[in-house]
Order: C-alpha cells, then structure tokens, then sequence
C-alpha cells in the first residue's frame, strides 16, 4: 500500500509552508522550509531527499511554488510521477488529513502494470510549448487506465493526441500503451492533412495487429495540429470530441465518430483561434458519468452548460465542482479524461 | 577511509561507468559548504540526494558516516536509473577498497 505522510505546498514569495496531508504535523514547517529555501537558492527544478533508505521528501518547483510530497521509498517512483502529472489531488481526495497507519489502507498501491504506464505519461509542461495553460482532469476508472494524452512540438506546429482506448484497467492500459508507442513513431513529422493522417493512422494500427483480435484491440482518438504561426487549429477526431470555448465565453463543439474513419468519410475542423480561447478535449467517460439519481447521463449538452460556466482562470476547479454535484455519489463506468488547453 | 586513497580509481571508474559524467568523492570538512547537501535538516539520517537542475542530474549518495560520493551528468545523456546504477556500483567497490590494501 503507498502511504503518503505530508503533502503541501511552499509558497517562495511569502516564504510560507501549506500543508494538505497531515495539517497537525506543523512543526515539519522548518525542515519543509530548509529544503526549500535551498532548491530557491541553488535554483534546483526538482529534488529528492532519502532518509534511511526507508523515506523520502521530494520537492518539485511548479506553477511559481514548490510542491512537496513525503513517502516511503518504495512508493517513490509512483508518488513522484503523481506530482509530477498533477495528479496528487488523488491522494487528498482518498485521504483528507487523516494519519499515516490510515492512509495505508486507503490509497490503493500502484502495479507495476500502473507504474510503467505512468512513466509514459509526460509532464504537463510539454503543452506549454504552444499553449498558455494547460489543466488535466485524469480520473482512471482503476489504475492504470485506458485514457492517455501525448504532445509533440515541431518547430512551427503542435500535435495533441488525447486517447480513448478500448476496455479499461490493465487490458486498456496496456493498449494505452503500445498505441502511445505507434503514435510517436507515425508523428515524427508534422502531418500535412490531419484527416488523411488519422484514417492512415488506424488502417497501419490494425495492419500491425494483424495477428491479434482486432475487436478488443483499438483506440479512439483526438488529435489538434495548430500551427503557431497562423494560430489555426486543425482538429480531426475517431470518437474524442472537443469544445471551443472563445475568449468570450461562446462554446462550439466539435464532434467525430469512429464509423467515419472506416466508412472512409474523416473530416476534419479548420478553426482559428484568438489569445485566452480555452479547448476542452474530453472521453466519452466524461458524458457517460450518471447523476446523483443514477437515472440520467451528463451527455454532451449539459457537458457544454458546464464548460460554459466555467471559470477561465479556473476552469478545473469550476468544472470539477459543478461535475461533482451531477454525479453524486454515483459511481463512475468508464476511465474519464478532461483535457484544457488556454491558447 | 579517506577519500585520497581513492583518487586515482576516480578517473578509472568514470571511464567505466560513467564516461559521459562526471564522479566527485565528498568528505566531511567539504559537506557544510556543499551547494546541495550544507543546511539539509537531519543530516546524519540522510542516505541519498537527487538534484535536477539545469538538465543536469545530480545524484549524491553515502558511502560512510563521513564520505559522500557524487555522480552528475546531462539528463539527456543518460538517464537516474544508469546514474543510480553507476553511484552503486562504484559506491560498493570503494567500500570493497576500503577493506584491501590500496
């Protein structure tokens, strides 16, 4: 079981510590601060201390703060990467400030299965090469999932891939993962037709699956090429949607279907885009979460009043509050994936 | 164990693991000025730091109660899991050395 025993955030400016793991234990305020203060001085990116080979602190400068996790040694790797994706709101929302013998039993452990789809994840600065801002809501309906995101930046142009593969747990993650894999090698250069670039895309995955069950083996897909010089999105999809939500707050969306690509009918949306214009790309997981009452499906239409309302300096924290009060205490069915990116 | 016993291996052991590093042995009056490891709190508990600055990997790991070793090199030119191996590897061959006449 990963057990977690501080988790915060050191504020350089104020030269303040927050703790939201363990709030009692505030007399680690000092140690926190040490460390800190020595990442600001020597200007370090990120930095691990290991006590004992037993525990662990580790720092990571983010967002003009210094996030902080403390850990077991043998949980490093997976804590580290949650911190590094964003991702340790997971660790809170399991286990709001209660003692470290208790977050053993509530925060599941990591597979190894999870740990290495993690290490494929990249860090969320790598959207920042062509976007202002960029916000994950990545909820695996278990670790690891079949949801995945990927960016590759070319000299004038950017790709974002977010993907929805088949099934979810360990058979999705481990499609998650050989379809990353084929993605990297198929958009080395910079596609000249997004639809052409799709359709091929799925007729070479299920070429190399050959051999395999092709039904249980495929993914759908998002894809977004802008180019940085013209601020022109190119948006072609096989069943990911998106939203456009203008600098004035009016939302499109933008929406594919998997029989296009094989029915040979891709299209793809030319948009162009202004400065604070906000994109939501999102699984289907999102619209196929039930309400409260377990009777009625988000579906895209609320979905759109929901990223019409949100906050365009915090579209997460609105997002994840108006979506958390649809769906209650229902459970969710599939790995759910938000993905916001502020031009 | 002092770290002039092991000088000459320095350059021996960073040909073998580590040619595109850099290996550094740090000994007790050098630890209070060093840049990652001086004011870290409960110094005495500490087994191994990992720094990322610039790129650059630095990893530095305890080889006694006085004597660190250092490792560094470019992130691009080799990953933390060959620096960790490397810091390892040398690490137990000091402490094989220390036990052997030099």
């Amino acid at each position: 079981m990963s057990a977690i025993s501080l988790l915060g955030s050191f504020d350089s400016d104020h030269r303040s510590v927050k703790f939201e793991v363990n709030k009692s234990l505030e007399g680690h305020d000092a140690i926190i601060s040490a460390c800190c203060e020595k990442m600001v001085a020597q200007s370090i990116d990120n930095m691990t201390v290991e006590f004992d080979n037993e525990t662990f602190l580790f720092f990571l400068k983010k967002d003009g703060k210094i996030r902080f996790i403390e850990g077991k040694t043998d949980d490093h790797l997976s804590l580290i990467n949650k911190v590094k994706l964003g991702l340790e709101g997971q660790l809170i929302d399991k286990t709001p400030n209660t003692p470290t013998t208790e977050l053993k039993e509530s925060i599941p452990n990591l597979t190894d299965y999870a740990q290495v789809q993690h290490s494929m994840y990249q860090s969320l600065s790598h959207f920042k090469k062509a976007y202002s801002d960029v916000r994950l809501y990545f909820k695996p309906y278990e670790d690891p999932g079949g949801d995945f995101y990927w960016t590759r930046d070319y000299q004038y142009k950017n790709l974002v891939v977010l993907g929805d593969c088949t099934g979810h747990g360990t058979l999705g993650a481990m499609i998650a993962m050989s379809v990353m894999t084929l993605l990297k090698q198929f958009f080395r250069l910079p596609p000249t037709c997004l639809k052409t670039a799709i359709v091929e895309f799925h007729k070479q995955m299920k070429g190399l699956m050959e051999e395999e069950i092709l039904e249980v083996f495929d993914v759908e897909l998002a894809i977004l090429l802008i180019d940085k010089r013209t601020s022109e999105l190119t948006y072609a999809g096989s069943g990911v949607n998106m939203m456009h939500k203008t600098n004035k707050g009016t939302v499109s969306q933008f929406r594919s279907r998997k029989s296009h690509i094989t029915m040979g009918k891709a299209k793809e949306d030319k948009i162009p885009l202004c400065k604070d214009d906000q994109l939501f790309i999102f699984s289907d997981g999102i619209l196929d979460q039930f309400d409260e009452h377990n009777q009625k499906r988000l579906g895209s239409s609320n979905l759109q009043k929901f990223i019409e309302k949100c906050d365009h300096d915090t579209p997460l924290i609105t997002f994840k509050k108006h979506f958390d009060q649809f769906r209650g205490d229902t459970k969710q069915l599939d790995d759910q994936s938000l993905l916001i990116l502020t031009v | 164990m002092s770290k002039s016993r092991f000088t000459d291996l320095i350059s021996g052991w960073k040909a073998q693991y580590l040619p595109s590093g850099n290996i550094e042995l740090l000994e007790a009056p050098e630890l209070s000025e060093h840049p990652f490891l001086s004011g870290l709190p409960f110094f005495s508990s500490i087994t191994e730091v990992h720094v990322e600055k610039h790129d650059t990997n630095f990893l530095v790991g305890r080889i006694s109660k006085q004597m660190f070793i250092s490792v560094s090199a470019h992130k691009h030119k080799c990953n933390l899991g060959i620096l960790r191996n490397a810091l390892k590897r040398i690490a137990s061959e000091i402490r094989d050395s220390a036990i052997q006449s030099v």
